[in-house]
């Protein structure tokens, strides 16, 4: 399973940050920090993966940003980097041609997507439509009286 | 600006604010300011901004500034009715909280509510939140709802409630494992939604993982799973979820991974998964994305046949596409994915692997350190006696230009393997020698001791050893482990290198045509070149180091210094008596009399005080310089040749391995003061013993010659010695090993059937939520123990390595060691269970259970 999901940008800032295992906050921050700078310093035609304490961490860069996570030692590392191209494609169709700042302005959205694409640091579907699907639905119902909030973001 | 900041300030403009700020000062100003009006309309309880409060909340924990005191606001919103309200405020509570906070027990009863919610995404967001921060505790509470949603007519539901199982479980195994199994054999099995079916392999594959009653279960639908991969193979395509005309690839990855852990040693479920395995095929590499889909699957067949009990045909053929994808590859993840794979299928059919030697050492030299990292495990993996020459070779190139942090690692492993594989002593020590020559700096003390010990057991190589570091030291100085091994030996060996011995011929020393060593030719020339090296030659030489070392660290230079004081004194009894020689000596020992280094003053008075003149001084000085005795031949232990041991090749536990072989220098090191800082009161290994040897140093240099010890007379003499650096390692080492012999602490004895097992433990150096354990297995029966193996199982959270027993048999009374290593997060304590099986004297299979868990808690 995956330990957490990063994306960061090339300046190392954090655009999102989920995690599937319970850690302390400090933590987080000190592993992401050490995680961005292992990725930020590979160069470009260098292999996705990254032997990382008793892990591997998985990553994959789009443009300016690195979305990043971690498979154990005995998983597959393929898995985890088409698992990240899926969410870029959903991320992408979602937005319409996604770039960085459609994610800062929007990064709750972000996690919404993401929710649908993982859930307890597996995949949790395989077909795009549907994650496409159970995203707009859910925004839908954000639009009905009775579910919106009560005031706008 | 202060409307900016009003109560209607939006995210969005927040957001712009942030991005504005010119500075970082600017920055944490806005957000300091925007995070007091939160909490001041938090304290208001006022519910109709709270959902965009939040939002910029959570905007704020992402930039990493403080946002915890939020927590209660998202709880709140979870019992809002809103769809909306609840999406956030449980993407909230998924990034601010952690299964640590009591703040948890509060949104429990929410979560309870929106599992029961007639509206599924409500359900599925509560779902998400369990799988993400749920307790062991909550894990029991919320166990029938998560049970129930697996029978959801809903897709979306059971998908996500079949991965929301998968950590319940993974949480609280022992009593959720049961009723899991049952859900996931009566919903699992007969799924047809996609991403349910995905999420409840899932869940089948961490149920087998933690419990061997839920395997035994899933083995027997082992023909079922087969049906549904080769349904998904062979059936009408899916648009939606095939890629580049792959089935479902996830889909695919995830039965194969579970196939695998069905078929490992299970011979019956093995035979039914052959032919739908054999399908694989080699695909090309054109796609221009990293990982085709179609190699995506590829992999994890060849990973699921090696692991499984398949036909050897099978094997071969996977291993070959394995190796043509890391031939024909270009793109460094698949060769990545390639290398890993080899490694995790080397214990299965080496030979198979060993075909593909060629391209493995091809990619010890990529550019690419992930890929040099598993090429370099690979290689190691692959060594035996017939390849060590050229193997090793490749290594030494790779350790010349590793980076730093790798080469420790690295030279650990090489003085495993030439330890073990070494076809004559001659290669070892010179494969030694090269380690230290290139990266003296980088060589820990036991592989130091290592070197000496060898030199010391080969007298036949003694004259040439001493003269070949004495070359390469002229050559270099720059490398700790070099020069400490050069000088250690020319004061040992310093008769031979001026004067030759009697055995010690060209001829007989340089005819290792075979030799990998470069150095041998140029020792050679050297030694042509240069009929005799002078006693003032060596002197020379020694003075330099003495007075500039040229090793960075300084501790390593003190350590220098103190050696080259021992080997003075003792190449004033081992040169001539030629009053130049010996006046220099003195005059050398003589500068460090006033160092303000405490040990290299004290060194340097008290051999100085054996140079006063009268030949009663001399002959004390010819006594305590006599040769050390060379230690008992205990072949240096190898360390384990198993690849799993040596991808794991864990330092420390390296070290406490070759404990018991390479105590006798590694005890030098101690002794000479190794440990930083120097001084014989900070050497606790020496204890009382150096105490008693300065007290008795001290009043020689008075001159009471009644005190001059034969060198046989028993503690005085050992101690003496022990300053010295001339000590005896086969006597002197208990004294140095306190309680126990690995150092650190010793956990209660455990009885185990016929054997007591008694956990000696330390902290890893490295990494404190490390414990390096050494069991000590002992039989206390009256017959022989055979067949004996062990296996450890960790406490969930935990993980455990262990090396490979050094024997099977244990007679009686005997006591073996086993290593484990045990990584254990900081706060818990290492609990392990030990399954140890063996044959007693009547050839009755016995099979015990013992659990060891009086270990510390790690911090």
């Amino acid at each position: 399973m995956m330990q957490f999901f990063l994306l960061i940008n090339r300046q190392g800032k954090v655009r999102l940050a989920k995690w599937f295992v319970p850690t302390p906050t400090s933590e987080k921050n000190k592993i992401a920090r050490e995680v961005a700078q292992l990725v930020l310093s590979r160069r470009n035609k260098m292999c996705n993966f990254i032997d990382w304490k008793d892990r591997k961490i998985v990553y994959r860069r789009y443009a300016s940003l690195y979305f990043i996570t971690t498979v154990d030692n005995d998983d597959n590392e393929l898995y985890a980097l088409e698992a990240i191209h899926q969410y870029v494609e959903v991320l992408d169709r979602y937005f319409g041609n996604v770039c960085e700042l459609d994610l800062i302005f929007n990064f709750h959205k972000a996690y919404f997507v993401l929710d649908e694409v993982l859930l307890g640091g597996e995949l949790q579907e395989s077909s795009k439509k549907a994650i496409l699907k159970s995203v707009a639905q859910q925004d839908n119902l954000m639009e009905s009286p009775e579910h919106a909030p009560i005031s706008e973001i | 600006m202060d409307r900016l900041f009003s109560s209607s300030t939006r995210l969005k403009d927040l957001v712009r604010s942030v991005r504005s700020s010119k500075t970082a000062a600017e920055e944490r100003a806005v957000i300091a300011k925007e995070s007091a009006l939160i909490r001041t309309q938090f304290k208001e309880d006022n519910a109709d901004y709270r959902h965009r409060n939040v939002a910029k909340l959570l905007y704020i924990h992402m930039l990493g500034y403080p946002a915890q005191w939020g927590q209660i606001e998202c709880v709140k919103l979870l019992a809002s009715p809103r769809f909306a309200d609840k999406r956030l405020g449980y993407l909230g509570i998924t990034l601010l909280l952690d299964e640590s906070q009591e703040v948890l027990t509060l949104a429990i009863n929410s979560m309870k509510n929106d599992l029961n919610s007639s509206n599924v995404y409500i359900n599925g967001l509560a779902l998400a939140a369990v799988a993400s921060i749920t307790s062991t505790e909550m894990a029991h509470d919320l166990a029938t709802d998560v049970e129930r949603l697996m029978g959801s007519s809903s897709g979306y539901i059971r998908k996500k409630a079949n991965l929301c199982a998968v950590r319940l479980v993974s949480r609280a195994p022992s009593t959720l494992a049961e009723g899991f199994t049952a859900k996931a054999i009566r919903y699992v099995l007969n799924e047809k939604h996609h991403g349910a079916l995905l999420a409840g392999i899932t869940l089948i594959h961490e149920l087998c993982m933690i419990s061997p009653e839920s395997l035994a279960v899933f083995r027997s639908h082992t023909a079922h799973i087969i049906r549904i991969l080769n349904a998904l193979i062979t059936g009408p395509p899916s648009h939606e979820h095939d890629m580049d005309g792959v089935a479902d690839p996830f889909l695919q990855i995830r039965i194969l991974r579970l196939l695998r852990l069905l078929g490992a040693g299970h011979p019956q479920s093995s035979d039914l998964m052959g032919d739908i395995l054999a399908q694989v095929r080699a695909c090309r590499h054109t796609a221009p994305r990293p990982s085709p889909p179609p190699c995506m699957v590829i992999d994890p067949t060849v990973r699921t046949i090696m692991a499984i009990e398949a036909e050897p045909s099978l094997r071969v053929m996977a291993i070959n596409i394995i190796g043509r994808f890391l031939a024909n590859s270009k793109d460094n993840s698949t060769r990545y994915i390639s290398l890993n794979t080899l490694l995790q299928t080397i214990q299965r059919d080496p030979a198979a692997v060993q075909r593909h030697r060629k391209t493995v050492v091809e990619c010890l030299h990529d550019s690419d350190v992930s890929i040099r990292r598993r090429a370099l495990d690979l290689t190691f993996a692959l060594m035996n006696s017939s390849n060590v020459r050229p193997l090793v070779r490749e290594l030494l190139l790779f350790l010349e230009r590793a980076e730093p942090a790798l080469k420790p690692h690295v030279i650990t492993e090489l003085a495993a393997v030439s330890a073990r594989y070494a076809p004559n002593r001659r290669w070892h020590l010179d494969t030694l020698i090269r380690v230290i020559r290139l990266a003296g700096n980088y060589v820990r003390d036991d592989i130091l001791g290592e070197i000496i010990t060898l030199i010391q057991q080969s007298p036949d190589l003694q004259p040439y050893a001493v003269l070949k570091l004495y070359t390469a030291l002229r050559e270099n100085a720059s490398q700790a482990a070099l020069v400490l091994t050069a000088v250690w030996s020319i004061g040992e060996y310093g008769a031979v290198l001026v004067h030759g011995s009697p055995s010690f011929t060209s001829a007989a020393l340089f005819d290792d045509e075979q030799s990998l060593d470069d150095g041998a030719p140029a020792a050679t020339e050297e030694a042509r070149r240069q009929q005799a090296i002078s006693e003032q030659e060596v002197l020379d030489l020694l003075e330099e180091i003495l007075r500039f070392p040229a090793v960075p660290a300084l501790p390593a230079r003190q350590t220098i210094r103190a050696y080259v004081l021992n080997t003075l004194l003792k190449l004033s009894a081992r040169f001539s008596d030629d009053q130049a020689v010996q006046t220099r000596i003195a005059s050398m020992l003589d500068t460090f009399r006033c160092s303000p280094n405490a040990e290299l003053q004290q060194r340097a008075c008290e051999y100085s005080a054996l140079f006063t003149g009268d030949a009663s001084m001399k002959a004390l000085r010819r006594e305590l310089a006599e040769p050390m005795p060379t230690p008992e031949v205990q072949s240096a232990q190898p360390r384990s040749p198993d690849a799993s041991g040596i991808v794991d090749a864990a330092p420390a536990v390296g070290g406490a391995a070759a404990g018991g072989a390479t105590s006798a220098g590694g005890l030098l090191v101690d002794l000479l003061g190794l440990d930083e800082p120097i001084g014989v009161s900070s050497t606790p290994a020496t204890g009382s013993s150096g105490v008693a040897a300065l007290d008795l140093l001290s009043e020689l240099s008075l001159g009471t010659s009644t005190a001059a010890a034969p060198a046989t007379g028993a503690p005085a003499a050992t101690s003496l010695d022990a300053l010295l650096g001339l000590s005896t390692p086969a006597t002197a080492a208990p004294a140095a090993q306190p309680s126990s012999p690995g150092g650190g602490a010793i956990a209660p004895t455990v009885q185990a059937g016929d054997m007591t097992i008694e956990p000696h433990y330390m902290v890893d150096a490295t990494d404190n939520r490390i414990l390096n354990i050494r069991l000590m297995l002992r039989n206390t029966s009256a017959g022989g123990l055979s067949d004996l193996k062990v296996l450890a199982a960790p406490y969930r959270s935990q993980k455990v390595q262990m090396r490979p027993l050094s024997s099977t048999q244990l007679a009686p009374g005997e006591v073996s060691p086993l290593l484990l290593r045990v990584f254990c997060p900081i706060g818990e304590s290492p609990r392990l269970r030990l399954r140890i099986q063996y044959n007693d004297a009547s050839m009755t299979a016995r099979d015990v259970i013992s659990d060891l868990d009086k270990f510390p808690v790690m911090h």
